[in-house]
């Protein structure tokens, strides 16, 4: 039987996954997938919590994740569209104005 | 050991490190695919089967898709961007801050003591449950998140306009 | 009459605020009859006090009032209170009474001044501080009232302001009158260190009875610095050496105001101060020999520089500094009655003096020279008939009144107890400045009064006798001039004449009473014969004549062309004398340079260089710089940003799960 160690393990993996792809790759797209895969390894330690603890509270945080997330992707990749017609790429090396 | 267990971990570690290191970006969505399919497993397994369906319906079935649809809109099949940073500090930065990261929250966990697992309530994780939850004790929690839902709507179509 | 004491320096406090903030609306008459009015009011209530006073019986003879509680601090307690006792009773009679009569003079001298109700005003708020300073009941409101009338001193010295040459005067009165303020402070200091209190029962009392347990001796460390700190302040407000030089430059202010602050009321503080602090005087001899011995000097030397000055206000400044020489070598000598003796006939010959030089200015359209003058005797009769009674007063002639005071003050000081060898060289400076002093004041007369007229046409046009209010004052001092002296008739002549009792020294005897006792108690009183005392009073007379006849031989007979050969064969002496002993150059030198380099120094290196250029603007610099350089750190890029994100986990994270 799977421990609620193994759960926390896995779940550290997927978030050091996550990370480690949003800060070493340049297309802007793949950064979006590092955060989803990001959030994606909390869900799965709320859920492991909610089930060897017995408590229905993380379940419910879980779902909460998931409206933030959408409503997450939807803005960011309409911003990601507005940046690709004045800059026309993907590249976020390019997207570096906002600076001293 | 469980086998249920390994199986869709290995399948989630996999398909996540396939995701992050592919060299096209539609590769790497179909990794990404992966890794929520074992996700959605693993929660079957941990009885919270609403969750398993929400993890499907929409991480895989509506944000996915988006990043998709906006994949295929911006990058033109030739445009092949090498798949890492130019600045090799960047690179060696980025993978040292996540593996002390993880290195941490490995060595926490040494001491966190087996916690004999609790009996779950009939019914535990089941929709009805959920759904009295969300209208007992988190009703303002659910509503803002509509509220939410609502501002990233508006938002979404006016970053969407022609000429903002 | 107790329960009014207060009243007597309020009623120049309201004149003072009346005439100040509603002056330029009550018009000349207003002004002058509420300034008036005040101090007559002051002065009858003084008088009222001191008859309730003399009623009682000789040990009872103090009214107190406290008013309130003004500081309890810890062990230190204030009052702010009244005392009147038979010394303060001869002070505020004085301080009020001749007040009064310059107050009346004021109003003929100030007639046609443009800013007369500041004028006023200030002269009122000058009476409130005096009255304060000898009615309190402590060393603190006395103090209060010495600050006061020192800022009151420098508002009327520079009362015509719009000259560089008055508001300099002024100032120069003021900061050093401050130096002297700072030694009294620090004694006031010691004295509370060593008895725990400011008020003078308290501290007087435990003086004696301190001394009679043996917990002090004669000449305590403690005593000696004490008495000395509060001499320093009296030789800044009583223009003695080396603090006297503001004085002669306080004659720029007008004439009423030199007689009253510079005569009568305000430089005769510091006198008061010792003979109030008589106990610790004589428990501390040397601080007395030190006290002598400056006074002495400064007498000598005021009278020296005094017969070549030709500004006649000088002339009467440099005799002020030197009859104040005299007072404290009255104190000096433990002879506390005989110094208030000659303060207060000093107050009235002096204060006459003043009033009438302030008629001659009057009537020579503001010349104060000497040289200008002559024969003005025919055409101001009551200035001079006032004038000459009062300069034989000053010069010590028999039955003047100054002949008593400064006669008393020369016998003790032959017969000091303590230093009876240092006493007899006292007694021969005092007198040959005696001698100084007739020899000047009568050069004075016979300049002014006698020989012909050296002015201008259009001057002695303008010559005339002074008005009523401005004479009257001068005839009733010169009345006082006369007969003030016989309120103190040694012993010796009183029983030529019929037992008449010396008034003063048995009115003030129980004020000193622990003083002599102490002084019987631990030297020896020298006893002379009477033959000696006669000598000596004889000596001082011959000395006073030989003067007069040496000024008479020197400017009258042989007026036109001797003092000028004199001062060519002498060149060096007269040069010397004629600039004061160079001692103003000498303290700019020695004081006003250094302090004024150091200040620049301040101010250039220390406040411009370090505050400023390193701590104000140094700190602004630093920021700039920081933040130039930390700016850096935005460069634009996303990733860079969320990798110092990760940081911030790792480090949060290795800081919270680190501990295990």
């Amino acid at each position: 039987m799977a421990t609620l160690n193994y759960y926390i393990v896995l779940a550290s993996i997927l978030f050091g996954l996550g990370a480690i792809g949003f800060l070493t790759r340049r297309n802007a797209l793949i950064l979006f997938m590092s955060v989803e895969l990001m959030l994606n390894s909390v869900n799965m330690m709320l859920v492991a919590f909610s089930h060897f603890r017995a408590e229905m509270a993380g379940q419910v945080m879980v779902l909460f994740i998931y409206a933030v997330a959408a409503a997450e992707v939807a803005v960011g990749l309409a911003i990601l569209i507005v940046l690709f017609r004045n800059v026309k790429s993907v590249n976020i090396n390019k997207f570096n104005v906002l600076k001293w | 050991m469980d086998l249920y267990f390994i199986t869709f971990a290995v399948m989630a570690v996999g398909a996540g490190i396939f995701t992050i290191t592919a060299r096209e970006a539609l590769a790497s969505a179909l990794g990404l695919l992966t890794v929520f399919v074992a996700c959605a497993a693993l929660y079957l397994h941990l009885h919270a089967p609403l969750i398993a369906i929400f993890q499907i319906s929409i991480y895989a079935g509506a944000i996915l898709v988006l990043v998709v649809f906006v994949i295929m809109l911006l990058m033109s099949p030739d445009d092949r961007l090498e798949i890492v940073q130019e600045n090799m500090a960047y690179r060696i930065m980025g993978v040292v801050l996540a593996a002390s990261m993880m290195g941490i929250l490995a060595v926490a966990l040494k001491d966190v003591r087996e916690q004999a697992a609790k009996v779950l309530p009939a019914g535990f994780g089941s929709p009805g449950q959920i759904g009295m939850l969300f209208f007992k004790d988190y009703l303002l929690h659910f509503e803002v998140a509509s509220v939410l839902l609502l501002v990233a709507l508006i938002a979404a179509i006016y970053l969407g306009k022609k000429k903002l | 009459m107790e329960n009014y004491l207060f009243l007597i320096p309020l009623f120049p406090l309201v004149g003072f605020l009346i005439n100040g903030l509603l002056g330029q609306r009550i018009g000349k008459g207003g002004v002058f009859f509420t300034a008036c009015s005040a101090i007559g009011f002051a002065f009858v209530i003084a008088l009222l006090s001191v008859v309730e006073l003399v009623g009682r019986a000789p040990e009872e003879r103090q009214l107190v009032q406290v008013i309130w509680n003004w500081i309890a601090v810890g062990n230190f307690h204030v009052e702010l209170g009244f005392m009147v006792d038979q010394l303060s009773a001869v002070m505020i009679l004085i301080v009020t009474g001749i007040s009064f009569l310059i107050h009346i003079y004021s109003v003929g001298y100030m007639h046609d001044d443009p800013s007369y109700w500041r004028y006023f005003a200030y002269l009122n708020m000058f009476v409130f501080f005096m009255c304060l300073l000898v009615l309190g009941k402590n060393y603190l409101v006395m103090f209060v009232g010495w600050e006061g009338v020192g800022l009151a001193s420098y508002l009327l010295i520079g009362f015509w302001y719009e000259g560089d040459a008055n508001a300099d005067a002024g100032k120069k009165a003021f900061i050093v009158n401050r130096i002297g303020d700072f030694g009294f402070v620090l004694g006031m200091f010691v004295m509370f260190m060593t008895f725990g209190s400011l008020d003078y029962h308290e501290v007087f009392h435990k003086a004696n009875e301190m001394f009679h347990q043996g917990l002090i001796g004669i000449n305590t460390p403690a005593l000696v610095a004490m008495c000395l700190l509060l001499f320093v302040g009296a030789t800044g407000k009583s223009a003695q050496i080396p603090l006297y030089v503001w004085l002669p430059d306080a004659m720029a202010g007008p004439t009423p105001v030199s007689a009253l602050i510079h005569a009568a009321t305000m430089v005769t503080a510091g006198v008061y101060m010792v003979a109030r602090s008589n106990i610790l005087y004589t428990l501390a001899p040397t601080a007395l020999l030190v006290v002598s011995l400056i006074a002495v000097a400064t007498a000598l030397m005021a009278a020296t520089i005094g017969i070549l000055q030709n500004d006649i206000k000088k002339v009467l400044a440099y005799s002020t500094v030197s009859q104040l020489g005299y007072m404290f070598v009255g104190v000096g000598v433990t002879a506390y009655w005989a110094g208030i003796f000659h303060l207060m006939t000093h107050a009235f010959f002096k204060a006459c003096l003043f009033l009438c030089s302030g008629s001659v200015i009057h009537a020579m359209s503001g010349d104060q020279d000497m040289r200008h003058m002559g024969g003005l005797a025919k055409k101001m009769p009551i200035t001079y008939v006032t004038m000459l009674i009062a300069t034989l007063a000053i010069a010590g002639l028999p039955p003047f009144a100054a002949f008593f005071s400064k006669d008393e003050i020369l016998w003790k000081a032959f017969c000091f107890p303590y230093y009876p060898v240092m006493g007899k060289i006292i007694w021969f400076i005092g007198t040959l400045a005696a001698g100084i002093t007739a020899f000047y004041m009568f050069r004075l007369i016979f300049m002014t009064f006698h020989g012909e007229f050296r002015g201008t046409e259009e001057q002695a046009h303008h010559v005339h006798e002074s008005p009523v209010s401005m004479t009257f004052p001068l005839v009733v001092l010169a009345f006082l001039s006369l007969t003030g002296g016989w309120l103190g008739i040694p012993h010796l002549i009183s029983e030529k004449i019929g037992h008449v009792p010396n008034v003063l020294e048995t009115f003030l005897e129980p004020v000193f009473e622990h003083s002599q006792a102490i002084v019987a108690h631990t030297a020896v009183i020298p006893e002379y014969s009477h033959a000696v005392e006669w000598t000596l009073m004889g000596s001082s007379v011959l000395v006073g004549v030989i003067g007069i006849c040496l000024a008479y031989f020197i400017y009258m007979v042989h007026g036109k062309d001797l003092p000028a050969k004199l001062a060519k064969t002498y060149r060096l002496h007269y040069d010397l004398i004629y600039n004061k002993y160079y001692v103003d150059e000498i303290y700019y030198v020695m004081v006003v340079l250094p302090i004024y380099h150091f200040s620049v120094f301040l101010w250039k290196v220390i406040d411009a260089f370090f505050i400023d250029g390193v701590g104000v603007n140094g700190a602004g610099w630093l920021v700039r710089r920081s933040s130039a350089g930390l700016r850096y750190i935005q460069n634009g890029y996303l990733q860079t940003y969320g990798a110092y994100m990760c940081l911030g986990v790792v480090v949060i994270l290795w800081f919270f799960l680190g501990a295990h």
